[in-house]
């Protein structure tokens, strides 16, 4: 149970930033964390990546190192507690280590950032992650994926094939089918999805970024994102996954103009599959439903009402209440999901 | 202090606000960032409220956003508790005078200073500041909502007292924050790692003969009470673990175990494996300091379970993952990817005969699989 009583910072109502920032740079293959701070905070994110992660079958916990900050450091400054974590995170031997300040690393005045710029033998990136200062988990997503760009310079020359993937949600339990999603949409348009930043990428791969041609963004919350890659290195953009059946004609046409292909022959294909699905779930045509829009994501009740015209749903109180998604579906798979959660509502009312 | 890889075990700000979530007629507020509210809101399935402290506060001061969400809490009705976390620790803020008014009680357990018993401690002292001992009987300390048994625990030592003639006087702490208020002066205790808090300490009810002293103990001070149903019970069930080890051992050898768990319910376990099923004794990994050096990083307790091949491993969903072949029993939080709905008990006559049976069940289920 939550109270924002802030009308003026939406970040109250957000998990923290030190967990948007870890569910990027956990996801980077071969690169340790370290997080500076007390044992509480690393724990309290092992543990939640431990449950998360478990729920997609991945049993392997990352490597997360505290610094363990105590009684002393809080008195007596925690800058010797980090290079110890940091000294403890290159015996691993890592291809990048990134460090992330918390709440207690700001509060009691390390320079976090100047420990980070010392030289060492293996790249070493600090990215902000206190909870109160930084705002919320977003904007740990955005600090992680903002710090790791520096990895790379405009002045690579070679280009990417493919579509770069920006700021996959990895801690979302479809996480993997809405990449598949996007990965099948663009099949049809004869494109391959390139790096995913970041979602399982090794972490020298943070230097390629700067050479892939086009990108995806996860969602518009990473515009910033989107318009620092166009700035710093030309990349274009397409601002987030395609969302419910209007949607992915939409993105299709996006990606097939920002690729210089013809896309009607692969719109003319999606539709054919969404007459099909339309067809597929005919037996909810003139069912009186309702939806509780109170906690709704806009994004998603936008998906639901277009699906629910196309089926010829009727929306009226009393109503058999639809469940919704967390998130707006991804693709038209996505909305298969959907209307198949709507269907086993309606058949158990 | 040395760095920690992969940190296992919760902070003493969630050992606080487990102790008050356990009652009722007081609002928990958690005065911190947001991190520090949804952690323990993920662990503990009660209402939690949080300040969710921003830059601007951490700057000018977070008395009045605390004294907003207070206000707007007390509207409920009952008192409220604000748990201090780490960085309102560090302003050293005097809070005080931003509670005036309302009926709340203030408990600066900040992360730092430890861990979950730390922190347990801390707010059961707070707590207790207001107590009085008035009643005859036996309260029961040790309840944790944090500890997977901590219901079972509670229905099974209500009914061994209750068998014994022995009133219940508060239940540390799971009851109404009245009751408090008239507690008995001695403590049984169902998990020895949280402290008893209030009353005597009278001993524990983990493990069949620990249950028949502690019953003794209390019984020769409470008028009135008689401990020899009891005393029989725990004969009776001591006979069917024996028997129920013995007929395992007939097939099977003794299991090469190691414990991950807080150091009571370690030992707890460790006795069952070498008194019943004649094992030696096991490897424990304690998650807490009580009895030796508390093992919470991750790598450390990885490396140590793969020092030997241990055929069961007891702990929490971490150690099963890092000993998937293993015969498995869940007896530490997290129990992630488990659906756990009951209330089985690890105290009292009813938790040995659980205990025994959760070991030999997953020793059995894993011998069918090899």
């Amino acid at each position: 149970m939550i109270l924002n009583h802030s009308h003026t910072d939406i970040s109250r109502n957000e998990g923290c930033t030190l967990t948007g920032v870890l569910s990027v740079t956990c996801f980077l293959q071969d690169a340790v964390t370290v997080i500076h701070g007390p044992t509480g905070c690393t724990h309290h994110n092992a543990s939640l990546l431990h449950a998360s992660l478990a729920e997609n079958d991945c049993f392997d916990i990352p490597l997360l190192v505290s610094s363990n900050v105590s009684e002393e450091e809080v008195i007596f400054g925690g800058e010797g507690a980090l290079m110890q974590a940091i000294r403890s995170a290159e015996s691993y031997n890592p291809s990048l280590i990134c460090v992330v300040s918390t709440c207690i690393a700001e509060t009691i005045g390390d320079d976090t950032a100047a420990v980070c710029r010392e030289s060492r033998g293996v790249p070493v990136v600090h990215i902000p992650g206190s909870g109160f200062l930084g705002g919320g988990f977003s904007d740990g997503i955005q600090n992680a994926l903002m710090s790791l760009m520096d990895l790379s310079s405009p002045d690579l020359h070679s280009t990417e094939e493919g579509v770069m993937i920006v700021g996959e949600k990895n801690l979302e339990y479809e996480a993997e089918e809405n990449y598949a999603e996007v990965a099948r949409l663009l099949s049809l348009l004869d494109i391959d999805s390139g790096l995913r930043f970041v979602r399982r990428m090794p972490a020298g791969d943070c230097s390629r970024i700067s050479s892939a041609r086009y990108a995806i963004l996860r969602d518009p919350s990473l515009d910033p994102i989107g318009s620092a890659l166009s700035s710093r290195f030309g990349t274009e953009i397409i601002s987030g996954f395609p969302l419910g059946l209007e949607g992915s004609l939409r993105f299709l046409r996006q990606a097939g103009d920002m690729a210089g292909i013809d896309a009607l022959p692969a719109i003319r294909d999606e539709e054919g599959m969404q007459d099909d699905l339309v067809a597929t779930f005919s037996d909810l045509a003139g069912i009186s439903v309702s939806i509780n829009t109170s906690m709704a994501d806009p994004g998603v009740l936008q998906v639901a009402r277009t699906v629910m015209d196309s089926l010829g749903m009727v929306e009226e109180d009393p109503g058999i209440p639809l469940p919704l998604p967390f998130d707006p579906p991804v693709g038209t798979t996505g909305v298969r999901r959907m209307l198949q959660s709507w269907r086993r509502g309606i058949s158990r009312a | 202090m040395p760095e920690c890889i992969n940190p296992i075990w919760p902070c003493a700000l969630t050992g606080a606000v487990a102790f008050l979530a356990g009652y009722t007629g007081i609002s928990v507020v958690i005065h911190g960032s947001s991190g520090c509210y949804y952690y323990p809101k993920s662990l503990i399935r009660t209402p939690l409220f949080g300040s969710f402290i921003l830059h601007d506060e951490v700057v000018f001061g977070t008395g009045e956003r605390l004294r907003s969400v207070v206000a707007e809490v007390s509207k409920r009705g009952g008192r409220v508790a604000v748990v201090n976390s780490c960085v309102p620790a560090l302003m050293g803020e005097d809070l005080a005078p931003y509670l005036d008014g309302y009926s709340a009680l203030f408990v600066d357990a900040p992360g730092f200073l430890g861990g979950v018993e730390t922190g347990y401690r801390i707010a059961g002292e707070t707590l207790m500041g207001e107590a009085a001992i008035t009643g005859d009987g036996a309260n029961i300390g040790g309840v944790c909502l944090l500890d997977p048994f901590w219901r079972g625990n509670l229905h099974e030592a209500r009914r061994m007292l209750a068998r014994a003639g022995i009133p219940v006087g508060t239940v540390v702490a799971a009851d109404h924050i009245k009751a408090v208020s008239h507690a008995s002066p001695l403590t049984v205790m169902v998990n020895p790692d949280y402290p008893a808090i209030i009353g005597e300490d009278s001993g524990s009810l983990l493990g069949i003969s620990s249950c028949s002293d502690t019953i003794m103990r209390v019984s020769e001070r409470v008028p009135g009470a008689d401990p020899s149903p009891l005393l029989d019970e725990c004969r009776l069930a001591e006979e069917r673990a024996i028997t129920a080890c013995e007929k395992y051992l007939r097939r099977h050898d003794p299991p090469v175990a190691a414990i991950a768990a807080q150091a009571g319910y370690a030992s707890f376990f460790g006795e069952i494996l070498t008194t019943y099923l004649g094992a030696d004794s096991p490897l424990i990994l304690p998650r807490n300091d009580s009895s030796g050096v508390a093992v919470t990083d991750y790598a450390t307790i990885a490396d140590a379970l793969s020092s030997d091949e241990y055929t069961l491993i007891l702990g929490s969903s971490y150690e099963h993952q890092m000993q998937p072949c293993a015969a498995f029993v869940g007896i530490t939080p997290p129990q992630r990817g488990r659906v756990i709905l009951g209330s089985p008990p690890l105290a009292g006559s009813e938790g040995m005969l659980n205990g025994v049976e959760m070991i030999l069940n997953a020793c059995m289920d894993r011998k069918k699989k090899v």
